[in-house]
């Protein structure tokens, strides 16, 4: 059975949801990470709902509404997010309240809205949607399985499965991340993508061919993994017409590893649009389904651009620090 | 008071996150939940705090909320009477 992708949505610290101005004027951006270039939420949210979400959850809720949307779904088989920090302001918030107000009372909302479900369970009441709704919260592998849940319930008899990824920023974290020396990658960043998996696709759809997730890869398995993926769908690597890959690094010996296997192909790094963050991922998806459908990719993301001319089959290949490993294919 | 009534409502504008609501639009004597402003029962904790931490005023019994928190006319008063 195949596994369509019929819409997708997309908030990053580029251009990215407007799809008319995808990718097109090329912001530049100062500060200690990528901040995503949000929407007038008004047009898409309830105002009167608005008023309590913190971005995160703007983010992964205009994104969710906006894909349904766009594949004419009211209301999906399940909702699936993917989040690897989760609410990380209203816990912000929440715990600060906790030591200025020395234990004392509280503020609700920041209490309710700081759990990491909080995305999924706002996209269900807001559509009414009483179907399965499930959170993943698995560091580098987030949006992953999140996406490989939406797969499995298509491929056992579901329909128009809502998948999403999202992660926010704060100054607070990139603090953190800064103190604890984790800052090895060149930016940090953030954003929020969604996408409406099917069983029947339309001329806008692009096939979601398989994904697979590894941990604690070296350079040597990575590239045998590639092999064996392509080859698992029947492929190799003169198939591949596009390669998008997540480096956190501009030297990243992860991609070369990948790049030894399959040399001749278009090499994108969607992170220089993201930055590294825990569902980064999901962006990556999104951009392989848009170059299916525009038969374009924006320059400022290429690395090696190959001969090819026309894109039909696209991997997609990220890790987070070495540590999660995750492969995907997109066709045409 | 009537300082204390203005306060109030820029104080519940910014704590309720009311980002379309001017205070000019909040009528004193208007209920600020259901039909007025829209509130709800997160609203109705959002407020215990807010009198609480910036007045000072605790609402001891949570069924005196409904008379309380009926317009900005009945929670000045509730301030003005309770406030130490």
């Amino acid at each position: 059975m195949k596994v369509y992708i019929n819409s997708t949505s997309s908030i990053s610290p580029q251009q990215s949801f407007d799809k008319e101005e995808y990718l097109k004027d090329w912001a530049s951006h100062e500060g200690t990470y990528l901040k995503a270039q949000e929407p007038i939420y008004k047009d898409i949210i309830n105002p009167r709902l608005l008023r309590r979400m913190s971005r995160i959850i703007k983010m992964g809720v205009a994104t969710s509404l906006t894909a349904l949307k766009e594949a004419g779904v009211e209301k999906p088989g399940a909702i699936i997010v993917g989040t690897g920090l989760g609410c990380i302001q209203d816990t912000e918030k929440f715990l600060s309240d906790i030591v200025t107000s020395e234990e004392g009372i509280l503020s609700p909302t920041a209490f309710i809205q700081s759990t990491h479900n909080t995305v999924a369970g706002q996209i269900a009441l807001l559509i009414g949607c009483n179907e399965d709704n499930f959170t993943y919260v698995n560091r580098g592998h987030s949006f992953e399985n999140a996406l490989m849940d939406g797969v499995l319930r298509i491929k056992e008899g579901s329909n128009n499965i809502l998948v999403a990824g999202a992660d926010e920023m704060t100054d607070e974290v990139a603090a953190i991340i800064k103190a604890m020396d984790y800052d090895q990658v060149d930016v940090w960043g953030e954003g929020a993508s969604a996408f409406v998996l099917s069983v029947e696709g339309s001329e806008t759809s692009v096939e979601l061919v398989g994904t697979r997730s590894l941990n604690n890869l070296s350079e040597e398995e990575v590239s045998g993994e590639a092999i064996e993926f392509l080859s698992h769908h029947n492929l190799t690597s003169e198939d591949i017409d596009v390669v998008i890959v997540g480096m956190n690094k501009e030297e990243d010996s992860y991609i070369q590893a990948i790049k030894a296997v399959i040399p001749d192909t278009t090499l994108v790094n969607f992170k220089r649009v993201t930055g590294e963050f825990l569902t980064a991922v999901a962006f990556g998806y999104q951009l392989g389904v848009n170059a299916l459908l525009t038969q374009s990719i924006n320059d400022h993301l290429i690395i090696d651009k190959g001969e090819k001319t026309s894109f039909k089959k696209i991997l997609v290949y990220n890790h987070y620090f070495g540590f999660n490993h995750s492969f995907g294919l997109l066709s045409k | 008071m009537e300082q204390l009534k203005e306060n109030l409502k820029v104080a519940i504008i910014e704590a309720l996150n009311l980002e379309d609501v001017s205070k000019e639009e909040i009528d004193n004597e208007a209920p600020l939940f259901g039909a007025g402003l829209g509130l709800d029962s997160i609203d109705a904790l959002e407020l215990i705090v807010l009198l609480e931490k910036e007045y000072g005023v605790k609402v001891e019994n949570p069924e005196d909320g409904k008379d309380i928190f009926q317009s900005i006319n009945t929670i000045a008063a509730f301030i003005e009477k309770n406030q130490k």
